[in-house]
């Protein structure tokens, strides 16, 4: 009956689902089936029979409404520490700084909720199920800008508002969305082997621009709409 | 939900995706027949009413996983809180005599684990042990919690406990229950005629016992039917469980009784 790919949880699930109550007979056959877990079982058996003992006793208080608060943030917290997953997750609040700054930048903030959760553009570009070069032929970007604007190495105070309106209708998404995804520190791209964490040069959108590969017209045209809003 | 409903094969018609794995006997799992039923219901439905609704915690697992998929977050967040509630039931129910603050640990890690389960994307048996009996998966984690922090001899007991296990047994006579061929400490010390107590005197009697090894030696003994050792070594004894001498064990048992008598007067 031993089945070499059980494990003891396994073993002890199936204890479980099957007896009522710790008996040393039930223990007994349980260890004629696994004898190579007699000792853990023989512990879990002793451990359940104590606890038994004392089935019907005063249970300790406990407030079972902000036990499920945290098993919500558990949730959030596994999709985020399990970004590469490639299912649509919820992800975690935006600070009150992000917020903040989203305010100073001239959008409304609502109370947190799923919708104004911080992203990253890629993920927002990829959950839309859009292409990069759509984004980029719509928004008049190019790639070097959006991967700037992913990790954050353009200061979110830096985007022009055109920008994250262009960004908002393609995608499809709200602008305070967008916004909440360019905000936030600087990222490194790739792994670094060093022992000291290597600092991010940040640039501003004007100096990413004059780095792109867009076109004149295109370099000349954002030029233009940072001087107006500046002016404006 | 009754265990042994469980293993039946449910005839209500699979709406949910079947599931994968088997028990260790080889059985394919089934969800209970109720949570089959309590999934066609939310498939048929808003997942934004489900909120609102009381579904099982098994239920609430599946149509987690499902929303999950479907990029459904809201209906996903709603459900994880309500699960989480319920599973802080179920480890409460479970953790009698231990304070708050200790079952609010053992809580917390049980919903990381089951987050990790539910999140999982390869099915296993113990993903799908949960959507078989969550109640009795959550049990399973809360006493091996216990046994890791070493917390099964905690000193608090009321009344009622031991009652319950020797009424389910239909006797009062804990020593008739196991009888032990071999002369005991306890016949030393009491006549075996004088041990005929009820549940009630054993119950406020084990309460007093201060020594948790005493405690849990009286229990697994006289209420599990332990034998202290046996000529057997296959057999699980309190000797191969405590690693102590038969002497030392009967010592603990003679301590322990001597405890419950002081306790109870001259009832005994």
């Amino acid at each position: 009956m031993s089945d070499s790919k059980l494990t003891i949880e396994d073993i002890l699930d199936a204890v479980m689902h099957e007896e009522k109550s710790p008996s040393h007979v039930a223990l007994q056959r349980w260890c004629e089936r696994f004898p190579e877990h007699r000792t853990e079982l023989a512990r879990f058996f002793a451990t359940w029979a104590v606890q038994h003992a004392q089935e019907g006793n005063s249970t300790p208080d406990i407030d079972e409404a902000k036990m499920g608060s945290r098993m919500l943030s558990h949730a959030l917290n596994f999709l985020h520490q399990h970004a590469s997953l490639k299912i649509p997750s919820p992800r975690p609040a935006a600070s009150d700084k992000q917020h903040k700054l989203v305010q100073a930048a001239g959008f409304s903030v609502e109370p947190a909720s799923p919708a104004n959760c911080s992203e990253r553009l890629y993920n927002l570009i990829s959950d839309a199920g859009l292409s990069e070069e759509a984004i980029l032929d719509q928004c008049h970007l190019d790639d070097s800008l959006i991967a700037k604007l992913d990790r954050h190495i353009i200061p979110f105070v830096d985007v022009p508002k055109e920008c994250i309106a262009r960004l908002a209708r393609a995608i499809g998404a709200d602008m305070k969305r967008i916004a909440l995804a360019l905000m936030g520190p600087a990222q490194l791209a790739g792994s670094h082997k060093s022992k000291t964490k290597p600092e991010v040069r940040q640039e501003s959108f004007l100096e990413a621009v004059a780095s792109s590969d867009l076109s004149e017209e295109r370099k000349t045209e954002w030029v233009q709409i940072i001087s107006s809003e500046r002016n404006a | 939900m009754d265990p042994q409903s469980q293993i039946k094969e449910s005839s209500f018609p699979q709406y949910a995706t079947p599931l994968t794995k088997s028990k260790v006997d080889g059985t394919p799992y089934f969800r209970p027949p109720k949570v089959e039923a309590q999934i066609a219901e939310a498939l048929a439905s808003d997942p934004s009413t489900w909120k609102s609704r009381k579904w099982e915690s098994e239920t609430m697992i599946y149509l987690i996983r499902l929303q999950w998929r479907m990029g459904n977050e809201s209906s996903v967040l709603a459900l994880f809180e309500k699960l989480g509630s319920n599973i802080a039931t179920v480890v409460r129910d479970n953790a009698q005599g231990l304070d708050s603050v200790t079952t609010e640990q053992i809580i917390d890690e049980i919903e990381k684990e089951v987050v990790g389960l539910i999140f999982a994307e390869v099915p296993s048996r113990k993903s799908e042990f949960l959507e078989v009996s969550t109640r009795l998966a959550i049990k399973r984690r809360t006493l091996t919690w216990i046994k890791k922090l070493n917390l099964s001899n905690v000193r608090t007991i009321t009344e009622s406990s031991l009652s319950s296990i020797i009424q389910e047994d239909q006797t009062t006579n804990v020593i008739q229950m196991y009888p032990d061929e071999r002369p005991e400490p306890v016949d030393l010390l009491i006549g075996k005629e004088d041990l005929r107590l009820n549940p009630e005197r054993i119950r406020s009697a084990l309460a007093a016992v201060t020594n948790p090894k005493h405690r849990e030696a009286f229990v697994l003994h006289y209420m599990e039917g332990w034998p202290i050792k046996s000529v057997d070594p296959t057999i699980v004894t309190l000797y191969t469980h405590f690693k102590r001498s038969d002497r030392q064990i009967s010592t603990w048992i003679k301590t322990a009784l001597s405890e419950m008598r002081s306790a109870l007067g001259d009832e005994i």
